[in-house]
């Protein structure tokens, strides 16, 4: 059947991401949250996020172009930066942001220049996870409301 | 926490008089009457926790920082449940929580915060006047056992 089909797709997918480290159980948790009620939740969730962290990557992008880096606030962005995806479950982002924030809590340039680069890169990668999870949710949801109606 | 243990929790407490299924994923059929705010500067952590909220049925309300909340209480509302975020701009939490026991709020504060802050920090913070400390992320169980670690204190 169909639905069952992509029910699986999505567990598959899911089950993947864990073993690759991209999410942990926080994630787990967060979609459970979704209900009847409002299953744009999910979504709802995962805009919010993309959103900020792209202010967040935004700020650092400038702080860290300043000829005098401003390591207070690189730790402070960081540090919500690995707040927010660890909210989520985005257990490899949470680590690159917490490489990130030790490097600029030393304030060794080189350093959080890598740091960073892995934060924006583990971003990509988490937020196309959960785009393609939300979008996932979104067609079986769509799916099975039209079977109901059949 | 098995959702049964949390329906029978809240029963006993008479603050769920018709549950549905209470857990991390469903929701109660009547609403309790249990009122909550959510201090939180991070607007992610603000949906989970009221969501969280929302799902075992009590209404609750956002504010981004601890100035906010005090000006809320200021302004005559009152919570049964304070979910306060330590590190907040503005105002954190600490300063937030010493505020509103100074005001003579007895609401149920519970200080949420990351696992690494430092136990100085911590300490501060239950000593500004919390009732409970959760390390993030919040989760369903960790709300019910506030509520019922404050509930057998009464």
């Amino acid at each position: 059947m169909v639905g069952t089909d992509l029910r699986q797709q999505l567990m598959n997918y899911i089950q993947s991401s864990h073993e690759q480290g991209i999410l942990d159980e926080a994630f787990d948790r967060v979609k459970n949250l979704e209900n009847d009620g409002n299953p744009q939740f999910l979504s709802e969730i995962f805009s919010m996020f993309c959103h900020d962290a792209e202010n967040g990557i935004a700020e650092l992008t400038r702080f860290l172009a300043e000829p005098v880096i401003d390591y207070e606030n690189v730790s402070a962005f960081a540090h919500q930066l690995k707040g927010s995806s660890s909210s989520v479950g985005g257990h490899r982002m949470v680590l690159a942001c917490c490489e990130l924030r030790q490097a600029s809590n030393n304030k060794i340039k080189e350093g959080s220049f890598e740091a960073f680069d892995k934060v924006k890169r583990e971003y990509c990668i988490l937020r196309d996870s959960l785009n393609y999870i939300a979008q996932m949710e979104k067609t079986i949801l769509t799916n099975e409301a039209r079977r109901r109606r059949q | 926490m098995s959702s049964n243990n949390t329906e029978n929790w809240m029963k006993d407490i008479g603050v769920l008089d018709h549950p549905s299924g209470v857990g991390e994923g469903s929701t109660t059929s009547a609403a309790t009457n249990i009122t909550a705010l959510v201090v939180d500067d991070d607007s992610v952590n603000q949906m989970i926790h009221s969501k969280i909220l929302e799902n075992l049925g009590i209404q609750n309300q956002v504010v981004r920082n601890g100035k906010e909340a005090v000006d809320l209480h200021s302004s005559g509302n009152n919570f049964d449940l304070i979910l306060m975020d330590m590190d907040m701009p503005v105002m954190n939490g600490i300063e937030a929580t010493r505020k509103l026991r100074a005001m003579g709020v007895r609401s149920i504060i519970a200080g949420v915060s990351t696992c690494t802050r430092d136990e100085r920090e911590q300490k501060e913070f239950m000593e500004a006047g919390l009732d409970d400390f959760q390390e993030k992320p919040l989760t369903t169980p960790k709300v019910v056992s506030i509520l019922q670690k404050v509930n057998k204190k009464c």
